[in-house]
Protein backbone atom coordinates (compact mmCIF):
# COMPACT_ATOMS: atom_id res chain seq x y z
CA UNK A 1 0.00 0.00 0.00
CA UNK A 2 1.42 3.28 -0.80
CA UNK A 3 0.71 7.00 0.08
CA UNK A 4 -2.87 6.84 -0.49
CA UNK A 5 -4.41 9.35 -3.25
CA UNK A 6 -6.65 11.40 -0.52
CA UNK A 7 -3.89 12.67 0.82
CA UNK A 8 -2.12 13.02 -2.29
CA UNK A 9 -5.03 15.14 -3.27
CA UNK A 10 -5.07 16.65 -0.11
CA UNK A 11 -1.80 17.89 -0.34
CA UNK A 12 -1.60 18.95 -3.99
CA UNK A 13 -4.79 20.59 -3.90
CA UNK A 14 -3.82 22.83 -0.32
CA UNK A 15 -0.43 24.11 -2.14
CA UNK A 16 -1.98 24.87 -5.26
CA UNK A 17 -4.60 27.03 -3.31
CA UNK A 18 -1.80 28.82 -1.31
CA UNK A 19 -0.10 29.61 -4.91
CA UNK A 20 -3.39 30.96 -6.55
CA UNK A 21 -4.36 33.17 -2.96
CA UNK A 22 -0.30 33.97 -3.86
CA UNK A 23 0.82 33.05 -0.52
CA UNK A 24 4.47 32.79 -0.14
CA UNK A 25 4.98 31.20 3.47
CA UNK A 26 2.37 28.89 4.00
CA UNK A 27 3.00 25.57 6.32
CA UNK A 28 3.00 22.00 4.89
CA UNK A 29 3.70 19.98 8.01
CA UNK A 30 2.68 21.31 11.64
CA UNK A 31 5.70 19.48 13.97
CA UNK A 32 3.47 19.62 17.12
CA UNK A 33 5.59 18.39 19.85
CA UNK A 34 3.19 17.79 23.11
CA UNK A 35 5.87 17.15 25.42
CA UNK A 36 9.69 16.69 25.90
CA UNK A 37 9.41 13.61 27.84
CA UNK A 38 10.84 10.61 26.14
CA UNK A 39 11.90 7.33 26.95
CA UNK A 40 14.96 7.19 25.53
CA UNK A 41 18.08 9.40 25.18
CA UNK A 42 19.37 9.07 21.86
CA UNK A 43 23.18 10.37 21.03
CA UNK A 44 21.83 12.67 18.30
CA UNK A 45 19.13 14.26 20.01
CA UNK A 46 18.77 17.41 21.17
CA UNK A 47 15.20 18.03 21.64
CA UNK A 48 15.26 15.81 25.55
CA UNK A 49 17.29 17.57 27.54
CA UNK A 50 15.43 19.66 29.48
CA UNK A 51 15.18 19.94 33.81
CA UNK A 52 12.72 17.67 35.31
CA UNK A 53 9.93 19.83 35.81
CA UNK A 54 9.84 20.74 32.15
CA UNK A 55 9.92 17.08 30.91
CA UNK A 56 6.52 17.02 32.84
CA UNK A 57 5.10 19.53 31.09
CA UNK A 58 2.67 18.21 27.91
CA UNK A 59 0.51 20.86 26.09
CA UNK A 60 -3.07 19.29 26.43
CA UNK A 61 -5.47 18.15 23.70
CA UNK A 62 -7.50 21.26 23.85
CA UNK A 63 -4.07 23.12 22.92
CA UNK A 64 -2.84 20.54 20.60
CA UNK A 65 -5.70 21.24 18.86
CA UNK A 66 -6.01 25.28 18.52
CA UNK A 67 -2.45 24.95 17.30
CA UNK A 68 -3.34 23.03 14.76
CA UNK A 69 -6.37 24.98 13.83
CA UNK A 70 -4.51 28.50 14.10
CA UNK A 71 -1.50 27.13 11.64
CA UNK A 72 -3.70 24.91 9.07
CA UNK A 73 -1.79 22.88 7.60
CA UNK A 74 -2.72 19.79 5.89
CA UNK A 75 -0.49 17.64 7.57
CA UNK A 76 0.52 17.24 10.96
CA UNK A 77 3.71 15.28 12.78
CA UNK A 78 3.78 14.46 16.26
CA UNK A 79 7.21 13.97 17.19
CA UNK A 80 8.43 14.62 20.96
CA UNK A 81 9.73 13.24 23.55
CA UNK A 82 7.78 10.06 22.79
CA UNK A 83 3.87 11.32 22.27
CA UNK A 84 2.69 7.51 23.16
CA UNK A 85 3.70 9.19 27.13
CA UNK A 86 1.45 12.18 26.51
CA UNK A 87 -1.85 10.93 28.77
CA UNK A 88 -3.79 12.70 26.15
CA UNK A 89 -2.60 11.21 22.91
CA UNK A 90 -5.65 9.44 21.94
CA UNK A 91 -7.58 12.70 22.64
CA UNK A 92 -4.66 14.73 20.17
CA UNK A 93 -5.15 11.67 17.59
CA UNK A 94 -9.02 11.88 17.80
CA UNK A 95 -9.23 15.43 17.61
CA UNK A 96 -7.30 15.66 14.38
CA UNK A 97 -8.72 12.99 12.21
CA UNK A 98 -12.03 14.87 12.94
CA UNK A 99 -10.11 17.85 11.64
CA UNK A 100 -9.19 15.38 8.63
CA UNK A 101 -5.53 16.16 9.43
CA UNK A 102 -3.09 13.41 7.78
CA UNK A 103 -1.04 12.84 11.19
CA UNK A 104 2.18 11.30 11.42
CA UNK A 105 2.64 10.18 14.86
CA UNK A 106 6.40 9.84 15.42
CA UNK A 107 7.41 7.19 18.00
CA UNK A 108 10.16 5.02 19.10
CA UNK A 109 7.73 1.86 18.93
CA UNK A 110 8.74 0.80 22.64
CA UNK A 111 5.07 1.30 23.70
CA UNK A 112 3.25 0.90 20.70
CA UNK A 113 1.94 -2.34 21.16
CA UNK A 114 0.62 -1.93 24.40
CA UNK A 115 -0.99 1.81 23.13
CA UNK A 116 -2.25 0.60 19.61
CA UNK A 117 -5.76 0.15 21.10
CA UNK A 118 -6.28 3.84 22.28
CA UNK A 119 -6.26 4.59 18.31
CA UNK A 120 -8.36 3.19 15.24
CA UNK A 121 -6.98 2.28 12.09
CA UNK A 122 -7.68 5.28 9.50
CA UNK A 123 -6.10 7.06 6.12
CA UNK A 124 -5.61 9.82 8.14
CA UNK A 125 -3.31 8.09 11.25
CA UNK A 126 0.23 6.87 9.92
CA UNK A 127 2.53 5.59 13.28
CA UNK A 128 6.03 6.93 11.82
CA UNK A 129 8.54 4.23 13.81
CA UNK A 130 11.79 5.60 13.99
CA UNK A 131 14.31 3.23 12.80
CA UNK A 132 18.04 4.41 12.38
CA UNK A 133 19.15 1.04 10.40
CA UNK A 134 18.96 -2.55 11.23
CA UNK A 135 19.45 -4.56 14.71
CA UNK A 136 23.24 -3.22 15.57
CA UNK A 137 22.94 0.66 13.93
CA UNK A 138 19.45 1.55 15.37
CA UNK A 139 20.00 -0.24 18.98
CA UNK A 140 23.74 1.69 18.39
CA UNK A 141 21.85 4.96 17.70
CA UNK A 142 19.12 5.29 20.24
CA UNK A 143 21.84 3.98 22.74
CA UNK A 144 19.61 0.99 24.38
CA UNK A 145 20.42 -2.51 23.59
CA UNK A 146 17.27 -4.25 22.54
CA UNK A 147 14.94 -1.37 21.19
CA UNK A 148 15.32 -2.83 17.65
CA UNK A 149 13.57 -5.40 18.48
CA UNK A 150 10.81 -4.03 20.29
CA UNK A 151 9.93 -1.59 17.96
CA UNK A 152 9.53 -4.49 15.21
CA UNK A 153 7.15 -6.02 17.33
CA UNK A 154 5.19 -2.64 17.06
CA UNK A 155 5.26 -2.14 13.96
CA UNK A 156 4.26 -5.82 13.05
CA UNK A 157 1.16 -5.28 15.92
CA UNK A 158 0.48 -2.08 14.43
CA UNK A 159 0.38 -3.67 10.35
CA UNK A 160 -1.75 -6.22 11.75
CA UNK A 161 -4.54 -4.46 12.60
CA UNK A 162 -4.97 -2.57 9.61
CA UNK A 163 -2.72 0.72 10.67
CA UNK A 164 -0.57 2.69 8.29
CA UNK A 165 2.81 2.34 9.22
CA UNK A 166 6.18 4.06 7.95
CA UNK A 167 9.45 4.17 8.97
CA UNK A 168 11.86 7.37 9.77
CA UNK A 169 15.50 6.68 9.65
CA UNK A 170 18.25 9.44 10.35
CA UNK A 171 21.71 8.57 9.22
CA UNK A 172 24.89 10.26 11.32
CA UNK A 173 28.37 10.10 9.92
CA UNK A 174 29.91 6.29 9.57
CA UNK A 175 26.48 5.00 7.90
CA UNK A 176 27.23 1.94 5.79
CA UNK A 177 25.31 2.28 2.77
CA UNK A 178 25.42 -1.55 2.21
CA UNK A 179 23.61 -1.69 5.54
CA UNK A 180 21.14 1.01 5.01
CA UNK A 181 20.48 -1.18 1.57
CA UNK A 182 19.83 -4.03 3.94
CA UNK A 183 17.77 -2.24 6.02
CA UNK A 184 15.30 -0.92 3.09
CA UNK A 185 15.07 -4.32 1.86
CA UNK A 186 13.90 -5.46 5.24
CA UNK A 187 11.75 -2.99 6.32
CA UNK A 188 10.03 -3.71 2.81
CA UNK A 189 9.58 -7.12 3.98
CA UNK A 190 8.21 -5.91 7.19
CA UNK A 191 5.38 -4.30 4.92
CA UNK A 192 5.51 -0.89 6.29
CA UNK A 193 4.15 1.49 3.60
CA UNK A 194 6.97 3.64 3.06
CA UNK A 195 10.21 4.86 4.56
CA UNK A 196 11.48 8.72 5.31
CA UNK A 197 15.59 9.00 5.49
CA UNK A 198 17.15 12.00 6.30
CA UNK A 199 20.94 13.32 7.20
CA UNK A 200 20.92 14.23 11.08
CA UNK A 201 21.22 17.94 12.41
CA UNK A 202 23.91 19.07 14.43
CA UNK A 203 21.75 20.13 17.02
CA UNK A 204 24.16 22.05 19.72
CA UNK A 205 22.41 20.23 22.63
CA UNK A 206 23.26 17.29 21.05
CA UNK A 207 25.37 14.92 23.81
CA UNK A 208 27.17 13.73 20.12
CA UNK A 209 28.80 15.96 18.20
CA UNK A 210 31.45 13.92 16.47
CA UNK A 211 28.94 12.14 13.67
CA UNK A 212 26.73 14.91 11.96
CA UNK A 213 27.56 14.72 7.96
CA UNK A 214 28.87 17.80 6.03
CA UNK A 215 26.68 18.49 3.05
CA UNK A 216 29.43 17.05 0.68
CA UNK A 217 29.61 13.47 3.03
CA UNK A 218 25.76 13.44 2.57
CA UNK A 219 25.74 13.80 -0.98
CA UNK A 220 27.98 10.89 -1.47
CA UNK A 221 26.71 8.81 1.34
CA UNK A 222 22.99 9.09 -0.50
CA UNK A 223 24.64 8.49 -3.88
CA UNK A 224 25.91 5.58 -2.55
CA UNK A 225 22.79 4.51 -0.95
CA UNK A 226 20.37 5.32 -3.70
CA UNK A 227 22.57 4.56 -6.73
CA UNK A 228 20.69 2.04 -8.63
CA UNK A 229 17.78 1.56 -5.81
CA UNK A 230 15.50 -1.10 -6.09
CA UNK A 231 11.80 -1.12 -7.46
CA UNK A 232 10.53 -2.65 -4.28
CA UNK A 233 11.58 0.21 -1.94
CA UNK A 234 8.75 2.70 -1.34
CA UNK A 235 9.85 6.25 0.01
CA UNK A 236 7.02 8.11 2.25
CA UNK A 237 8.46 11.93 0.82
CA UNK A 238 8.84 13.11 -2.43
CA UNK A 239 11.51 11.91 -4.89
CA UNK A 240 12.92 15.55 -5.26
CA UNK A 241 13.91 15.37 -1.62
CA UNK A 242 15.98 12.32 -2.41
CA UNK A 243 17.90 13.97 -5.62
CA UNK A 244 18.77 17.16 -3.12
CA UNK A 245 20.19 14.35 -0.61
CA UNK A 246 22.41 12.87 -3.72
CA UNK A 247 23.38 15.74 -5.02
CA UNK A 248 20.95 15.64 -8.05
CA UNK A 249 19.90 18.64 -7.52
CA UNK A 250 19.69 21.53 -4.80
CA UNK A 251 17.10 23.17 -2.97
CA UNK A 252 17.44 26.14 -0.77
CA UNK A 253 15.72 25.68 2.79
CA UNK A 254 11.93 26.64 3.74
CA UNK A 255 11.66 26.98 6.76
CA UNK A 256 8.52 28.30 7.57
CA UNK A 257 7.23 24.29 5.54
CA UNK A 258 7.28 22.80 8.51
CA UNK A 259 6.53 25.09 11.59
CA UNK A 260 6.87 23.99 15.54
CA UNK A 261 4.63 24.43 18.24
CA UNK A 262 5.39 23.26 22.06
CA UNK A 263 4.81 24.16 25.48
CA UNK A 264 6.88 27.44 25.08
CA UNK A 265 4.90 28.62 21.78
CA UNK A 266 5.78 28.86 18.32
CA UNK A 267 9.57 28.13 18.06
CA UNK A 268 11.77 30.58 15.55
CA UNK A 269 12.50 30.20 13.23
CA UNK A 270 12.04 26.29 12.28
CA UNK A 271 12.55 22.57 13.95
CA UNK A 272 16.02 22.53 14.91
CA UNK A 273 17.13 25.87 15.50
CA UNK A 274 15.68 27.25 18.65
CA UNK A 275 15.83 31.36 18.42
CA UNK A 276 13.07 32.34 21.00
CA UNK A 277 9.53 31.92 20.64
CA UNK A 278 6.73 33.22 18.97
CA UNK A 279 2.75 33.22 20.95
CA UNK A 280 1.20 33.27 17.87
CA UNK A 281 1.43 31.21 14.21
CA UNK A 282 0.97 34.74 13.11
CA UNK A 283 3.36 36.29 14.41
CA UNK A 284 5.93 33.52 13.82
CA UNK A 285 5.62 34.11 10.12
CA UNK A 286 5.49 37.72 10.32
CA UNK A 287 7.97 38.75 12.94
CA UNK A 288 10.83 36.19 11.52
CA UNK A 289 13.46 38.08 9.50
CA UNK A 290 13.49 34.44 7.20
CA UNK A 291 16.52 36.08 4.83
CA UNK A 292 18.49 35.25 7.92
CA UNK A 293 18.41 31.64 7.89
CA UNK A 294 18.77 29.19 4.85
CA UNK A 295 22.48 28.31 3.15
CA UNK A 296 22.40 31.20 1.09
CA UNK A 297 21.99 33.49 3.61
CA UNK A 298 25.47 32.72 4.97
CA UNK A 299 23.68 31.51 8.38
CA UNK A 300 26.67 29.11 9.44
CA UNK A 301 24.08 26.92 11.20
CA UNK A 302 22.23 26.15 7.92
CA UNK A 303 25.31 25.57 6.10
CA UNK A 304 25.42 21.74 6.18
CA UNK A 305 21.64 21.34 7.02
CA UNK A 306 20.20 18.79 4.51
CA UNK A 307 16.97 17.76 6.57
CA UNK A 308 13.53 17.02 5.30
CA UNK A 309 11.66 19.35 7.92
CA UNK A 310 13.33 22.40 6.01
CA UNK A 311 14.28 20.73 2.35
CA UNK A 312 11.00 18.72 1.40
CA UNK A 313 8.56 21.89 1.77
CA UNK A 314 10.81 23.23 -1.01
CA UNK A 315 10.39 19.83 -3.17
CA UNK A 316 6.67 20.00 -3.14
CA UNK A 317 6.17 23.41 -3.39
CA UNK A 318 8.71 23.14 -6.76
CA UNK A 319 6.60 20.23 -7.28
CA UNK A 320 3.62 22.67 -7.73
CA UNK A 321 5.43 25.86 -8.64
CA UNK A 322 6.20 25.24 -12.15
CA UNK A 323 5.28 22.95 -15.29
CA UNK A 324 9.15 22.10 -15.06
CA UNK A 325 9.00 20.79 -11.47
CA UNK A 326 5.97 18.92 -11.79
CA UNK A 327 7.10 16.95 -15.00
CA UNK A 328 9.98 16.10 -12.70
CA UNK A 329 8.22 14.32 -9.89
CA UNK A 330 6.15 12.92 -12.35
CA UNK A 331 9.08 11.35 -13.85
CA UNK A 332 10.63 10.60 -10.91
CA UNK A 333 7.55 8.78 -9.25
CA UNK A 334 7.17 6.89 -12.07
CA UNK A 335 11.03 5.84 -13.04
CA UNK A 336 12.53 6.02 -9.57
CA UNK A 337 14.58 9.57 -8.22
CA UNK A 338 17.76 10.30 -10.49
CA UNK A 339 20.98 9.10 -8.47
CA UNK A 340 24.45 9.73 -10.34
CA UNK A 341 26.78 6.86 -9.65
CA UNK A 342 28.59 7.75 -6.94
CA UNK A 343 32.67 8.44 -7.54
CA UNK A 344 35.21 6.04 -7.03
CA UNK A 345 36.26 5.46 -3.12
CA UNK A 346 39.57 7.10 -4.33
CA UNK A 347 38.15 9.71 -5.83
CA UNK A 348 35.90 10.88 -3.08
CA UNK A 349 38.40 12.44 -0.39
CA UNK A 350 39.50 14.13 -3.25
CA UNK A 351 36.53 15.81 -4.32
CA UNK A 352 35.91 16.73 -1.12
CA UNK A 353 38.44 17.92 -0.59
CA UNK A 354 38.14 20.31 -3.85
CA UNK A 355 34.58 21.12 -2.89
CA UNK A 356 36.30 22.44 0.40
CA UNK A 357 38.77 24.61 -1.27
CA UNK A 358 36.66 26.06 -3.56
CA UNK A 359 33.65 26.60 -0.78
CA UNK A 360 36.76 28.53 0.87
CA UNK B 1 29.52 48.62 19.99
CA UNK B 2 32.49 46.84 22.15
CA UNK B 3 32.25 43.26 21.61
CA UNK B 4 31.18 40.43 24.18
CA UNK B 5 33.84 39.44 26.62
CA UNK B 6 31.76 36.48 27.43
CA UNK B 7 32.37 32.72 25.89
CA UNK B 8 29.71 29.98 26.43
CA UNK B 9 32.17 28.25 29.32
CA UNK B 10 31.65 31.60 31.36
CA UNK B 11 28.28 30.46 31.43
CA UNK B 12 28.40 26.55 33.81
CA UNK B 13 26.28 25.80 36.79
CA UNK B 14 27.28 28.18 39.44
CA UNK B 15 27.92 31.52 37.53
CA UNK B 16 25.84 34.50 38.27
CA UNK B 17 25.26 37.59 35.72
CA UNK B 18 25.16 40.66 37.57
CA UNK B 19 22.27 42.86 36.03
CA UNK B 20 25.03 45.21 36.40
CA UNK B 21 27.89 44.21 34.08
CA UNK B 22 28.43 46.00 31.05
CA UNK B 23 27.87 42.75 29.23
CA UNK B 24 24.17 41.89 30.63
CA UNK B 25 22.62 41.98 27.46
CA UNK B 26 24.60 39.70 25.84
CA UNK B 27 25.05 37.45 28.24
CA UNK B 28 21.12 36.96 28.89
CA UNK B 29 21.91 35.10 25.01
CA UNK B 30 23.97 32.14 27.10
CA UNK B 31 20.61 32.24 29.89
CA UNK B 32 18.03 31.57 27.46
CA UNK B 33 20.45 29.08 25.92
CA UNK B 34 21.26 27.21 29.41
CA UNK B 35 19.32 23.74 29.49
CA UNK B 36 19.18 24.32 33.19
CA UNK B 37 17.32 26.23 35.94
CA UNK B 38 18.24 29.44 36.73
CA UNK B 39 17.62 31.62 40.04
CA UNK B 40 16.50 35.39 39.29
CA UNK B 41 17.13 37.74 42.45
CA UNK B 42 14.56 40.49 41.67
CA UNK B 43 15.30 43.69 43.15
CA UNK B 44 12.88 43.90 45.47
CA UNK B 45 14.28 40.87 46.95
CA UNK B 46 12.17 38.51 45.92
CA UNK B 47 14.00 35.16 44.21
CA UNK B 48 12.13 33.16 41.20
CA UNK B 49 13.64 29.51 40.06
CA UNK B 50 12.67 28.03 37.15
CA UNK B 51 13.29 27.39 33.47
CA UNK B 52 14.30 30.30 31.37
CA UNK B 53 12.95 29.90 27.56
CA UNK B 54 12.48 33.27 25.85
CA UNK B 55 13.85 36.50 25.99
CA UNK B 56 11.23 39.36 24.90
CA UNK B 57 12.01 43.07 24.14
CA UNK B 58 11.14 43.76 27.44
CA UNK B 59 11.71 40.88 29.78
CA UNK B 60 12.18 36.82 30.01
CA UNK B 61 10.01 34.09 30.08
CA UNK B 62 10.08 31.44 32.95
CA UNK B 63 8.55 28.59 34.05
CA UNK B 64 9.01 28.64 37.43
CA UNK B 65 9.81 25.51 38.87
CA UNK B 66 6.62 24.28 41.26
CA UNK B 67 4.28 26.48 39.20
CA UNK B 68 2.10 25.32 36.15
CA UNK B 69 2.20 28.63 34.45
CA UNK B 70 4.86 30.63 32.60
CA UNK B 71 5.65 34.36 33.71
CA UNK B 72 7.09 37.34 32.37
CA UNK B 73 10.17 39.01 34.38
CA UNK B 74 10.66 42.91 33.27
CA UNK B 75 14.67 43.29 32.94
CA UNK B 76 14.22 45.98 34.98
CA UNK B 77 13.07 43.89 37.86
CA UNK B 78 16.32 41.83 37.75
CA UNK B 79 19.11 42.17 40.12
CA UNK B 80 21.09 39.18 39.13
CA UNK B 81 20.76 35.72 37.15
CA UNK B 82 22.64 32.12 38.87
CA UNK B 83 23.00 29.31 36.38
CA UNK B 84 22.05 27.13 39.73
CA UNK B 85 20.56 24.17 38.07
CA UNK B 86 22.45 21.22 36.44
CA UNK B 87 23.33 22.28 32.44
CA UNK B 88 21.08 19.06 30.93
CA UNK B 89 22.82 19.43 27.78
CA UNK B 90 26.10 18.80 29.11
CA UNK B 91 25.86 14.93 28.96
CA UNK B 92 28.16 12.44 27.84
CA UNK B 93 25.70 9.76 26.73
CA UNK B 94 27.37 8.74 23.44
CA UNK B 95 30.79 9.07 25.03
CA UNK B 96 29.20 6.69 27.70
CA UNK B 97 27.70 4.07 25.33
CA UNK B 98 30.35 3.62 23.41
CA UNK B 99 33.09 2.94 26.31
CA UNK B 100 30.35 0.45 27.46
CA UNK B 101 30.15 -1.03 24.24
CA UNK B 102 33.67 -0.99 23.84
CA UNK B 103 34.05 -3.13 27.14
CA UNK B 104 31.76 -5.18 25.96
CA UNK B 105 33.63 -6.50 22.83
CA UNK B 106 36.80 -6.66 24.57
CA UNK B 107 34.95 -8.81 27.07
CA UNK B 108 33.33 -11.11 24.86
CA UNK B 109 37.24 -11.38 22.87
CA UNK B 110 38.42 -12.28 26.59
CA UNK B 111 36.06 -15.21 26.97
CA UNK B 112 37.66 -18.71 26.55
CA UNK B 113 36.27 -20.43 23.20
CA UNK B 114 34.76 -23.80 24.13
CA UNK B 115 35.87 -26.48 21.88
CA UNK B 116 32.89 -28.81 21.11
Amino acid sequence: MGVPVSQMWTVASYVIKQKLKGNKRYPLVLMLEPLFRCNLSCAGCGKIQYPDHILKRVLSAEQCLAATDECGAPMVSIPGGEPLLHPEIKQIVEGLVARKKYIYLCTNAILLQSKLHLFKPSKYLTFSVHMDGLQHEHDEAVCRDGVYEKALGGIKAALKEGFRVTTNTTLFDGAQPERAREFFDEMMKVGVEGMMVSPGYSYSKAPDQKHFLGRQKTNQLFKKILFDGKRSWKFNQSPLFLEFLAGTRDFECTPWGNPTYNIFGWQKPCYLLQEGYAATFKELISDTTWENYGRKSGNAACQDCMVHCGHEPTAVDHTFGSWNGFWSTVKATIAGPKILKPAPESFEAMEITEKKVVNG
Amino acid sequence: MASSTHTSEDFIQGRILKSSEPDFFEGLKAVVDYRGDVTLSLVDGNTVEGYIYNQSLSGLEIFPKNSPRAISINFKEIDSIQFSGEDTANGKTFDDWTKKKEAEKVAIKAQPIEMA
